[in-house]
């Protein structure tokens, strides 16, 4: 039937109305009516590695791309290819040659771009900053942030920026080093570095707020036997350091920590398994608990806090408060994960986690006054750890995951784990796409609103998923975007509706909703390609608002879609042809 | 569907809520049952025999007094528990113990084993009173050819003696027919075979015996080979209670590693090279997590790290039970789910190696979660060894141009033991220049370390505590159908843990509770002690190899006459 489905969509015009597969009769109106413009940007060689941006229609990309891999040892070879910059309407530059994939990025604001660059120094990369014109993209003129020290990985595996978009906090090694970075943080507008740390201090781990006030770990790095280095927890506002401010010492021989939601507060282990409250506004100071193991904070300014003690039984209280539960022993294990429920009556979390397959048990605890026993109540096995969510009262998860965490049984319950019901054999997880249709009549959404011609509007949230999934068990080394060779037909639902198949062959991650939901784009029926070492599909366009068509294949060779902006969006297109870059406007 | 179904207990609708208490026990089920086929019931006579572990009663508790054991201020300082000591104040009482047992004979199972500590009881009956009593069905596997236990299938068609069937539970079970004793029982073990303990045999005939050899190092002509070893570390001459050459039979430990798991044919090379036991009948691979998910390149570096933990375990105590335990991946799996593993599903291993580990400060976030493990494990007697590096004192291994000093984690945890390093050079064995050692920035000294080597004072954890071969003139392990040199403390680390399955075996088969406290306290006089060496690069500074415990080998290297002696 779905391969059916799809055939007859291969013919079928944009404009027929739905009025066979449930869900009424919804007119397609002028929405994908108009022909889907399909423009190729930038040169006419083979790309990838995009990354686009929400703020216009700009993509970075590489071309001519050198497929990376591994090396004897194992370590990653980056794809290397020359970075261009280019736009929806006809620019295009090229910023680099010799460019890691993905060593690129857009700053949070669109207004500048990150790229490594080979350093001139030394065999290492260099990091540049360039603003960008508003309107049509005007000159590229870079500014040299650091001369090198950066690595051939992706950006966002060396670097993150702040909240307030203000800062890149980037990793820098040192002349000479191999493993351990040094804390660099760029303050973007003014392109210089305001604040660092030498000797490996970036593989502690760092956490900034929204008011930019950095909190990080670190020692003192110690260069002679017999005196130890001692790691510490500290913080200092960035906006100070740029003034040379001293970091405050927060506390010693530190472990996790976590803001409150309130950003006012730090809650962290010590080594010792004592669990302390810290106030970054009074710099005081409360021991909470002791022989914690993990711990996880609320939503709320004061949680509630949950821990796992030694003897892993389950804790929760508000922060200064006394507990309101505990379970017993063995209730729980060190990687256990806590969500609360949508109103916080409920606490789930994970037992006997498998942290390499993603999985665990999945039990609830009753938070609700009169209700709170501390027996956690069992619900599902081999539950996924990423796909798991509430939908308008209701749980949604993968379980019975198979051996190797790649997919499931997808099935909706009531929030107490009753009432279940299969939505899907086979899906992949972390596969699912969801998104949120805008109402129509919602003013307040601008530019991104749905459909205002009367169409009926949809009932949110819609899914789209790979069901029906397979891995590809010869693929030995790793493709290009360093994504899983797993595959499997693509099905879309609204609520918790059986998906609808809408292809038998897509690559999990090939495919994405439009920032109004009511497009979802993906690469269909897609197939390897061993020499590009990635999946390659037909771009398809799927309007959320019916069930069947349109379906409109517009075109092939795609191995990436970038982000929906305004009815368009960029593709990377290596095996179409002309080869490159598209823009794909509908 | 069905496979998931019958494996998992059942798909839509789902099964009820239930509550979990000490009814709902932990690891009911095998992993590798998943994509497997049923293929019928368990025999009903099948003898099935099962390990009982018994629910202590305070379990932070023990871990408080395993602190105070090691706070010199505490009343509790160096005060260790004998076996009775430990049932008496941990463990379920005598009448308790005697009850369960008791009542399991009623319900038709023979105990065959009781211990001083009431830590564990071992029961056997045929499969139809196994289910009966623990209230699910036996169920035969067979894996498929697709599914993550293919590898057993490769074993098997090759002659290995791991199937490609297994045995495991139907079903969640519970241990309501067990009424009011129920509540001891805190783990199951042996209710399926997924991942099987084989039976120790004897040595086979015809083998020599293992030559006298000499309680110093020589200068060796070629590759330390597993002779070599036993002889330098004077385990030839180590007799155990009953007057017999330690080798380790009857002891169990075990090995996580990760990737590509040692191919049968290099382990076969490998005994039959040095005239070892047949290997089979006592080394068993566990897949954690299914076949290898690394990318080829790094299983392939994987694999060879393998290859050289099993070879040393098995030339150095020969007879000794190996569970060599593999995580499918080695991000996210070898220190999380391997560790959990070890410590949950194999209890009776007395001693564990592992030849991996990270620069501690990237590992700051996972710390607590693992100590609390190991705490655990030694608090139960299962003793953990970690290879301490092999870039000297500098952990991070950044090179020689920052030299900043660090130590490998997990070897710098104080709940295991840092294995160092040491290699031979005109027949005197010195600190090896690349072995892992220094001061821990992350821990305080332990207090077992309070007033010892050369920095007392430091606040820190000292690594190493002890040290084996790990360079010059290299260890023999075969790999790719050939004898290969071998170096760093990824050998060092399963040299102890052979070491430790005679010592286990010379102290009639019980681990030792509290081992660095028991360890430092017997470092000066039981040990080999290594002078002269540094653990330098030659521009991140080292520490020297000093008269007693140094931070380059920590007290030394093995001497298992003396070890045994010291250890009763």
């Amino acid at each position: 039937m779905n391969r059916l489905l799809l055939s007859l969509v291969a013919v079928a015009s944009l404009s027929a109305c739905n009025d066979n597969l449930g869900g009424g009769a919804y007119d397609l109106g002028p929405d994908l009516a108009l022909p889907t413009q399909v423009t190729h940007v930038g040169v006419d060689v083979p790309a990838c590695c995009i990354e686009t941006t929400f703020t216009a229609p700009r993509v970075m990309y590489l071309a001519k791309p050198s497929p990376g891999g591994s090396d004897f040892r194992g370590r990653d070879i980056a794809t290397t290819g020359e970075l261009h910059i280019a736009d929806a309407y006809g620019a295009d530059f090229k910023l680099a040659d010799s460019v890691p994939r993905n060593s690129y990025a857009f700053t949070p604001d669109g207004r500048f771009i990150f790229y490594l660059v080979k350093s001139s120094v030394d065999s290492t990369y260099a990091l540049n900053l360039a603003p960008l014109s508003t309107g049509t993209l005007g000159e590229i003129k870079p500014i040299s942030v650091i001369p090198r020290g950066l690595d051939n990985t992706p950006l966002n595996r060396q670097a993150f920026f702040s909240p307030s978009g203000r800062y890149l906090i980037i990793g820098v090694f040192e002349p000479g080093i191999q493993n351990s970075s040094d804390l660099t943080v760029v303050e973007i507008e003014s392109a210089k570095v305001v604040f660092s740390l030498p000797n490996g201090s970036f593989d502690y781990i760092e956490n900034v707020t929204s008011s930019d006030v950095m909190i990080y770990e670190n020692s003192v790095a110690s260069k002679t036997p017999g005196t130890p280095s001692v790691e510490g927890l500290y913080q200092i506002p960035l906006a100070a350091a740029a003034g040379g401010a001293t970091p405050a010492l927060i506390d010693t021989r530190t472990g996790n920590y976590t803001l409150t939601a309130d950003e006012r507060r730090v809650v962290y282990t010590k080594q010792d398994g004592s669990l302390w409250l810290f106030d970054l506004h009074d710099q005081s100071r409360l021991q909470l608990a002791s022989d914690v193991v993990t711990f996880t904070m609320g939503p709320a300014a004061d949680g509630p806090l949950v821990y796992v003690a030694t003897d892993f039984s389950v804790h929760v209280r508000y922060l200064v408060r006394p507990e309101t539960l505990v379970t017993a022993a063995g209730s729980a294990d060190p990687w256990s994960s806590f969500t609360f429920g949508p109103d916080q009556s409920i606490l789930y979390y994970f037992d006997r986690t498998s942290t390499q397959d993603s999985v665990g048990e999945l039990y609830r605890l009753d938070l609700r006054p009169g209700h709170v026993t501390g027996k956690p109540a069992f619900i599902d096995r081999r539950v996924s750890l990423t796909d798991f969510s509430f939908n308008n009262g209701r749980m949604r998860y993968i379980r019975n995951v198979n051996g190797r965490g790649d997919y499931g049984e997808l099935v909706s319950t009531a929030l107490d784990g009753s009432d279940a019901l299969t939505i899907a054999e086979g899906v992949a997880t972390s596969s699912i796409a969801a998104s949120n249709p805008v109402s129509p009549t919602d003013p307040s959404h601008g530019a991104s609103r749905g459909p205002v011609d009367m169409s009926q509007p949809i009932t949110p949230p819609v899914y789209a998923e790979i069901v029906g999934t397979t891995r590809d068990e010869s693929v030995t080394s790793p493709l290009f975007d360093d994504s899983q060779p797993v595959t499997g037909s693509l099905g879309f639902s609204r609520g918790d509706g059986a998906p609808l198949i809408i292809d038998p062959s897509v690559h999990i991650g090939s495919y994405r909703f439009s920032r109004d939901g009511y497009v979802l784009v993906y690469a269909g029926d897609a197939k390897l390609d061993k020499k590009l070492k990635a999946y390659l599909g037909t771009i398809h366009l799927f309007q959320t608002l019916i069930d069947r068509n349109p379906v409109v294949p517009v075109l092939d060779g795609v191995s990436e879609i970038g982000v929906i902006l305004d009815r368009g969006f960029f593709a990377a297109a290596p095996g179409a042809t002309p080869s490159g870059i598209y823009f794909i406007r509908y | 569907m069905l496979g998931l179904g019958l494996g998992l207990g059942g798909c839509s609708p789902a099964a009820e809520p239930v509550v979990a208490d000490v009814a709902q026990l932990a690891a009911h089920q095998p992993a590798r049952i998943v994509g497997a086929h049923v293929v019928g019931r368990v025999d009903r006579a099948q003898v099935i025999e099962l390990v009982l572990g018994m629910r202590l009663t305070d379990v932070i508790a023990v871990q408080r007094l395993v602190a105070r054991q090691s706070d010199p201020s505490s009343a509790d300082f160096h005060r260790f528990l004998t076996p009775a000591q430990f049932a008496a104040t941990f463990a379920p009482s005598q009448e308790d113990y005697d009850g369960l047992a008791a009542e399991l004979v009623r319900l038709g199972l023979t105990v065959t084993r009781k211990v001083d500590g009431r830590t564990t009881m071992s029961v056997k009956g045929p499969a139809s009173v196994v289910e009966s009593v623990f209230g699910t069905e036996l169920l035969e596997y067979e894996d498929s050819t697709t599914n993550t236990s293919v590898r057993r299938v490769e074993a098997a068609a090759s002659g290995d003696r791991v199937s490609a069937r297994f045995y495991a539970p139907s079903s969640r079970f519970s241990l309501d027919a067990l009424t009011t004793w129920s509540h001891l029982v805190a783990q199951v073990s042996g209710l399926d075979s997924a991942a099987p303990w084989f039976p120790h045999l004897h040595m086979p005939s015809g083998t020599t015996s293992i030559p006298p050899g000499p309680a110093t190092p020589a200068a060796l002509p070629g590759l330390a080979d597993p002779a070599d070893i036993r002889a330098i570390y004077n385990v030839n001459g180590a007799l155990g209670k009953q007057g017999q050459q330690l080798t380790g039979a009857g002891e169990t430990v075990a090995i996580l590693g990760t990737g590509t798991p040692p191919p049968a044919d290099d382990l076969k090379g490998f005994v039959d090279k040095y005239t070892l036991p047949d290997y089979t009948t006592h080394y068993t691979q566990v897949f954690l997590g299914g076949p290898n998910r690394d990318p080829a390149a790094a299983a392939f570096q994987e694999e060879f790290e393998d290859v050289l933990d099993a070879d040393m375990v098995l030339g150095t105590a020969p007879q000794a039970s190996v569970v060599h335990v593999l995580t499918a991946a080695n991000a996210g799996g070898l220190f999380n789910d391997g560790i959990a593993f070890v410590i949950n599903q194999v209890p009776q291993a007395h001693g564990v190696s592992v030849s991996f580990g990270t620069c501690e400060r990237a590992a700051a976030s996972e710390i607590l979660q693992l100590n609390t493990l190991f705490a655990q494990a030694e608090a139960q007697g299962q003793t953990w060894f970690f290879s301490s590096g092999d870039n000297g004192t500098d952990g991070c291994q950044d090179g020689s141009k920052n030299g900043v000093l660090a130590v490998d984690w997990p070897a710098s945890s104080p709940y295991v033991f840092g294995v160092g390093g040491t290699a031979i050079l005109q027949g005197v064995e010195k600190a090896w220049n690349a072995g892992g050692g220094g001061q821990s920035e992350l821990f305080p000294k332990p207090a077992y370390q309070q007033g010892v080597g050369p920095y007392p004072n430091d606040g820190a954890r000292d690594v190493p505590d002890v040290a084996a071969l790990a360079g010059d003139p290299g260890v023999a392990t075969y790999f790719q159908g050939s004898v290969q040199q071998a170096e760093g403390t990824s050998a060092a680390s399963p040299i102890w843990l052979g070491i430790w399955a005679m010592l286990a075996e010379a102290r009639g088969h019980v681990g030792l509770p509290n081992a660095h406290e028991r360890i430092y306290a017997v470092g000066p006089t039981a040990f080999r002690d290594i002078v002269g060496g540094e653990n330098t690069d030659g521009t991140t500074a080292g520490y020297i190899a000093i008269p007693g415990f140094d931070l380059a080998t920590g007290w030394g290297v093995p001497n298992l006459i003396k070890l045994v002696g010291a250890l009763p």
